[in-house]
């Protein structure tokens, strides 16, 4: 690497994350890089990071959200590909100020012809505040060339789907969200089950599937004992189970050949997900890891 | 700045941060003792650098004086907040040393549940005290003592010093 390489480092893929403080910029950017729920301290200023997606950089611009910070705002949008709008849909004293926000820079959208995508944030604690809502008390009716999604950075609620918008906004390729799992099982360190996701929304199922292969390859698996280990099933009707122990819980994902993808992605898509119920610390709430596993299983099924 | 400031570790301390609630904007808490013309317009951009992100040393100047600035988390139940503390060091202060020390007493003051706010507000000028006199820091029940730190990690905190007691 030369001299003075960081100068010519690319930011064609720049999209920049604007909102009010506390909206959640900070929190989806480190979600869609890490594949889970981070805390951040807010953002003083801007932050700069930058990912790779099949060969393409995407450099994040996440900027303060505070009063103080919003001018900045303007100033970055010079070769911004993206803006990213972030609204905390749980906070709905604070439209009106979002609102205006969000006026502010949409002449600046519609002048360079930069594309706007809403993220409607923190839907775990507001799913009854739906997008017509949204789009009716932000008058986004008006505005041509914007597209809205709706998730959850703490969740992971639509993040893949969120992902796979901002990725075709940015750099105009498409790529595909995978279903990585047939269904996907949680259970308590002693192989209590906690709950059940599965593709369908067959109820019947869930308790086949949980009654049958998982729970016997569960008990066999649950006298183990060794943390982070995880080992693998075959049964002849289903197909394959990939069973892990995390620190405090153990998750099963039912793989079958009709998936169409490396069961090894499957294998390292669980552990993303417990990961992610052991930085929420899931297993001292059991009664929401239903709810829980469910809004981020929308990124895996 | 005074011939006795230049040689003190630290002649200037303050505090500042951006709290983590909705609605917050950054802000120069406390500058101890106070400096003419050191206002929260003129610092803010050197003590709460952009882009600045917890657990991380800042080095900036105003005019010929050297700020040195460590950020920090302040736990709080919803959003932590970001807080600093800086610096002005003396021309003779080995600035990799005194890093150490002011990491150490973050990081004791944090162990102790001390580091927020007031108490950094309350105890400036202790520290300052405490750095120049290379001694104890008396925050409430917590005693951190400078010397033993450099002792410990077999360091200086100023130039010269080594030679100087070696002359006496
Ligand atoms: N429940 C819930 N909390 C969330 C979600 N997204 C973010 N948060 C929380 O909201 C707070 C603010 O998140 P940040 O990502 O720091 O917000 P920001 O928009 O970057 O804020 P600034 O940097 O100040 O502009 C944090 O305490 C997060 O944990 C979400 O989807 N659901
Ligand atoms: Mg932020």
């Amino acid at each position: 690497m030369g001299l003075f390489s960081f100068l010519k480092r690319s930011t064609k893929n720049k999209a920049l994350f604007t909102g009010l403080d506390h909206s959640g910029k900070s929190t989806i950017i480190s979600f869609l890089q890490e594949g889970r729920f981070v805390e951040h301290v807010p953002t003083m200023g801007k932050d700069l990071t930058e990912m790779e997606v099949q060969g393409v950089r995407i450099n994040f611009f996440d900027m303060g959200g505070q009063s103080h910070f919003r001018q900045m705002w303007l100033g970055e949008m010079d070769d911004t590909k993206c803006v990213v709008y972030v609204i905390d849909k749980s906070d709905t004293a604070r439209f009106k100020e979002a609102k205006q926000e969000l006026g502010k820079i949409l002449p600046i959208l519609k002048k360079k012809q930069i594309k706007l995508l809403i993220f409607a944030n923190k839907h775990d604690l507001a799913p009854e505040v739906d997008l017509g809502q949204i789009i009716t008390e932000f008058e986004l009716a008006n505005i041509s060339n914007f597209e809205i999604v709706e998730v959850s950075a703490k969740t992971g609620y639509g993040m893949t789907d969120a992902f796979v918008k901002f990725y075709s906004i940015l750099t105009g390729q498409i790529i595909r969200k995978s279903v990585v799992a047939s269904a996907i099982s949680i259970y308590n360190e002693g192989g209590v089950p906690l709950t059940v996701q599965s593709g369908g929304d067959d109820e019947e199922f869930n308790k086949k599937i949980l009654e049958g292969g998982f729970l016997s390859a569960i008990t066999a698996f649950a006298k183990t004992k060794i943390k982070n280990s995880s080992v693998k099933f075959e049964s002849q009707d289903d197909g394959t189970y990939i069973i892990l122990r995390s620190d405090n819980l153990i998750g099963a994902l039912l793989w079958k050949e009709d998936l169409q993808i490396p069961i090894n992605v499957s294998e390292e898509a669980l552990k993303e997900l417990m990961d992610h119920l052991e930085t929420l610390q899931v297993h001292k709430h059991e009664e929401e890891i239903s709810h829980l596993v469910q809004q981020y299983c929308t990124n895996l099924m | 700045m005074s011939e006795e400031e230049m040689s003190s570790v630290v002649s200037c301390s303050m505090v500042s941060g951006l709290e983590g609630h909705t609605g917050s904007n950054p802000m120069v808490l406390k500058v101890h003792p106070p400096v003419q013309d050191f206002t929260e317009e003129t610092i803010i951009s050197k003590v709460l650098p952009h882009g600045a992100t917890p657990y991380k040393f800042y080095i900036d100047h105003m005019d010929s004086r050297k700020i040195l600035v460590y950020t920090f988390e302040i736990h709080q139940d919803g959003r932590n907040d970001l807080g600093s503390i800086g610096f002005v060091v003396g021309k003779d202060t080995i600035i990799d040393n005194l890093k150490i020390i002011i990491q150490a007493l973050v990081k004791e003051m944090e162990d102790n549940q001390l580091l927020d706010f007031t108490t950094l507000q309350a105890y400036l000028p202790k520290i300052i005290e405490g750095l120049n006199k290379q001694s104890k820091i008396k925050i409430e029940k917590m005693k951190f003592d400078v010397a033993s730190v450099l002792r410990n990690n077999k360091i200086e905190l100023q130039l010269g010093s080594r030679k100087a007691k070696g002359m006496f």
